[in-house]
């Protein structure tokens, strides 16, 4: 049986927090302060989440100094307060933010602690924007309780849209980016971007994220928003964040999915290019991918030949989609031996992914249990999960889903290079 | 009078009380962990312990909660994971630790564990961000589990032998010092017995009552269970810090015997070492003194828990470096009124976030010691002629493989090394740097 070096967590529920999407939503927004109605632990969490995401910045070399970071303040819930309550104290805290920073405005975060306890933090924040003169606003979600990471990012957009967006003349050439994904500088942003340019268009803002009050109040004069990248479980809030940005303020929204892959890529430059009325640009771009992608792919199928290849799933299909991946083999023709279902996975995650596989290939599919067969016989393997060393190449599939078709590049280059070494574990 | 704690977090990378009881448990070998709480709560704990206990992924369990389990109780969700370790371990102690929403909305968590009928001691906690940081979950945890496990009253002492207590692998470079620590024990004719939450199986730790003295390590994470082992147990206890530098270890080996007599006059191997090492480090020192000059800084800054931030410190003034005008920050809280520290300026990193924001903005051309954490802060300000070395977690930009240690003979051989590489770099203007 392939066991996880990390063992393999059936991850039943959502295994994040609103707390830290609302944060990362403005953490490099001129002028924002956010506080966190929680104990101090919650901060700790945040704190190592974003220097995680900061170095892995610096190790993929988009790593760029200087910018502004938002304070994260910690109103610091402790145990008494769950008897007498933590109002007070966020009061206190928010007196002592102002004061101390100066912000543009304040965005508070409510916890699960606070959630349980019952403070009423938008009744706070009312009290503390009349009382300072500045934006106060509190989300709507407790912590883990209301929703996840990505349900906070879209409160937070939520609340600056309500409160900095206001109506403006159109410019036919810009284009709002929705979401996060990296950050400006890294590549996921930086190729899509490219992409817009091949259409003419000019990427505007990375809203809620990286934005000025003065650069979110013109984002309506947008021509449309779309959303930067991400999975499924994502797609989610990101198309509601545009989908309220065309209610509101009559910014359409592209909601053509993401660019990933070459087939995906190319159909969505052909939606985008439609809903943009630039056909003639987007078929352009979409040959000169096709041209580049099978050009760098020319001799990879040669590199890997003879191996025995396998890919491994243990992410939900919310999070985790083949298609790039499977897409790999079939433009080049490689062999795919097969595909296992490891044990992470509930039955009814096992079920939708394996509904999602009969519409993508014919490769054979195995469930972990029984796979111990062609799991010793493989002589590399692709995974979302660390597997035991008898799988001797092995590599690791990228959490979040890659934009355009760098993924595929980085996946084949590593692939040909995991093939020349005798065994190991390679992160793509 | 203690300082309000509204901090930017930005200087505050403490982890909440859930990884620390945690990381008290992960150091008994033979323990079962089981987060009682939200996934992304129980993985960031998962997370900074697996860096250094390889199989805490497996021996570490979460009840995954969510908002439904807040309203209608986590009793199904527990008795299922208490299943999984059933059928997967028979462990000889189990922790179950509650995130701060369960632990507020008065599940019996000891009720459901004891209806579970286990066949192994199981201690239920409180260990969420509500109960503090990482030393409140440590130090609960050590209660916790002497409270259930206690020591039995009758001992009979063997001469000669002394437990650690406060030790944690959890800490940066933490298990490697700790081998030093018991390599320098053994050396000077020491039996060291028992290390609870650093190494020590149960059966190990039932056995530590027949020590002659407990040593507290790491005051914060040892010192409250030393004391409750001297008024429980009657085992005395010394708090000589940590031993870090050549005369730091001579010196703490010194306070040891002032209270035990070694087992065996092996002292002449320690000696031998120390005079060895001593001759060695001093050539070397010197040889390098002739074209680099001795090592200077104009500024240094050491950042860490509390007892390695403090010892390191020390052991920079007395005998590694010149250290210039030092800063000592400190992750946790600072104990209120307790301020004697050697001749710096000791700073809380949970409420003095100004001050080592100046202190971090006029280090170029000096030192730093501390973690991942505020060398990105330098970058993010674009200082980087600065010589830099992790002391402390968070790490992100360092591989750990080696059995280097920082505390004892063979760290003090390991940090003057490093010390005199990061100053001739920074002299050749090789500081940290983004690029």
């Amino acid at each position: 049986m392939a066991l996880s070096k990390r063992a393999v967590k059936i991850t039943k529920k959502s295994c994040s927090c609103t707390m830290p999407g609302i944060w990362k939503a403005v953490a490099h927004n001129p002028g924002a302060l956010v506080i966190f109605h929680s104990p101090w632990g919650c901060g700790h969490v945040t704190r190592e989440m974003d220097l995680g995401g900061q170095y892995r910045a610096l190790s993929r070399r988009y790593f760029v100094s200087g910018g502004y970071t938002a304070p994260l303040i910690i109103s610091g819930l402790k145990e008494e307060h769950s008897i007498f309550g933590g109002e007070d104290l966020l009061r206190r805290c928010i007196d002592a933010s102002v004061e101390r920073h100066h912000p543009a405005y304040i965005l508070i975060a409510a916890s699960c602690v606070s959630g349980v306890i019952g403070d009423d933090t938008m009744a706070v924040a009312r009290e503390a924007e009349k009382k300072w003169g500045i934006p106060v606003m509190a989300s709507a979600c407790g912590g883990f309780l209301d929703g996840d990471y990505y349900t906070g990012f879209y409160e937070a957009g939520r609340l600056l849209a309500e409160r900095f967006l206001s109506k403006q003349t159109t410019d036919p050439d810009r284009v709002t980016l929705l979401g996060d994904q990296g950050g400006p500088s890294a590549p996921d942003a930086l190729e899509i971007k490219e992409l817009l340019r091949d259409l003419g268009l000019k990427s505007f803002s990375h809203f809620p994220s990286y934005s000025s009050v003065e650069e979110m109040e013109i984002i309506p004069s947008s021509a449309f928003s779309l959303a930067v990248g991400g999975a499924d479980h994502s797609a989610v809030w990101l198309r509601k964040m545009g989908t309220d940005l065309q209610k509101r303020w009559e910014v359409p929204f592209f909601d053509g999915g993401f660019p990933v892959g070459l087939a995906g890529t190319t159909q969505w430059l052909q939606k985008l290019g439609a809903f943009a009325g630039r056909e003639e640009a987007s078929q352009k771009t979409a040959d000169r991918l096709n041209i580049r992608l099978l050009t760098a792919l020319a001799d990879f199928a040669a590199a890997v030949k003879g191996m025995q290849t396998l890919l491994c799933i243990g992410r939900s299909r919310d999070f985790f989609n083949p298609e790039w991946v499977i897409e790999l083999f079939s433009l080049t023709g490689a062999p795919l031996a097969g595909i296992v279902l490891l044990e992470s996975l509930t039955e009814e995650q096992r079920g939708v992914m394996e509904r999602e596989l009969a519409l993508q290939t014919t490769t054979p599919v195995f469930y972990e249990a029984e796979a111990e067969g062609v799991l010793t016989e493989a002589d590399l393997v692709l995974t979302t999960h660390e597997l035991q060393d008898t799988v001797p190449r092995q590599l690791f599939l990228p959490l979040l889903t890659p934009v355009g078709i760098s993924g595929t590049l980085t996946l084949a280059e590593k692939m040909v290079r995991m093939a020349r070494r005798k065994g190991g574990m390679v992160y793509v | 009078m203690c300082k309000d704690r509204w901090e930017d977090v930005n200087y505050r990378v403490d982890t909440c009380a859930l990884t620390g009881a945690a990381a008290f448990f992960a150091g008994i070998p033979d323990a079962v962990l089981v987060a009682n709480g939200p996934l992304w709560c129980y993985f960031y704990a998962l997370r900074h312990l697996e860096k250094t206990f390889s199989d805490m992924g497996r021996r570490y369990y979460c009840t995954q909660t969510d908002g439904q389990a807040v309203i209608h109780g986590t009793e199904g969700l527990l008795r299922e994971t208490l299943e999984a370790v059933r059928t997967q371990y028979s462990p000889a102690v189990m922790l179950v630790e509650n995130s701060c929403a369960i632990g507020l909305i008065g599940d019996d968590t000891g009720g459901i564990v004891r209806e579970a009928q286990l066949s192994w001691p199981t201690i239920c906690l409180d260990t969420g961000g509500l109960a503090g940081g990482f030393g409140e979950g440590y130090r609960a945890a050590a209660k916790a589990y002497f409270a259930r496990l206690p020591l039995t009253k009758s001992r009979v002492v063997e001469p000669g032998s002394v437990n650690l207590l406060g030790c944690t692998a959890a800490y940066f470079n933490g298990r490697n010092d700790i081998q030093e620590l018991k390599r320098l024990l053994t050396l000077a004719g020491y039996r060291v017995l028992a290390c609870p939450g650093a190494g020590s199986r149960v059966e190990d730790i039932a056995g530590m009552a027949a020590a002659e003295l407990n040593i507290v390590v790491h005051r914060e994470l040892g010192g409250e269970l030393a004391e409750l082992l001297w008024n429980q147990q009657g085992i005395p206890y010394i708090a000589p810090g940590i031993p870090y530098g050549l005369d730091g270890s001579q010196a703490w080996l010194e306070s040891i015997r002032e209270r035990v007599i070694p087992r065996e006059s092996s002292g002449n191997q320690l000696n031998r070492e120390l005079s060895d090492l001593r001759c060695h480090l001093q050539a070397v020192s010197l040889e390098l003194q002739l074209l680099w000059g001795e090592i200077h800084f104009s500024q240094t800054l050491v950042a860490g828990p509390f007892s390695a931030a403090t010892g390191i410190a020390r052991a920079l003034q007395e005998e590694w470096a010149d250290t210039g005008a030092l800063t000592v920050v400190v992750r946790e809280s600072l104990p209120c009124g307790d301020m004697s520290i050697l001749t710096g300026d000791l700073l809380d990193g949970s409420a003095d976030g100004a001050i080592v924001t100046e202190r971090l903005s006029r280090l170029g051309g000096g030192l730093l010691m501390g973690s991942s954490n505020e060398k990105m802060l330098l970058l993010r300000r674009g200082i980087t002629e600065v010589a830099y070395r992790h002391i402390s977690l968070p790490v992100h930009d360092e591989a750990l493989i080696g059995d280097g240690p920082f505390v004892g003979l063979r760290g003090a051989a390991v940090v003057q090394e490093q010390l005199w590489n990061r100053y001739i770099d920074l002299c050749q203007g090789r500081g940290i740097s983004s690029k």
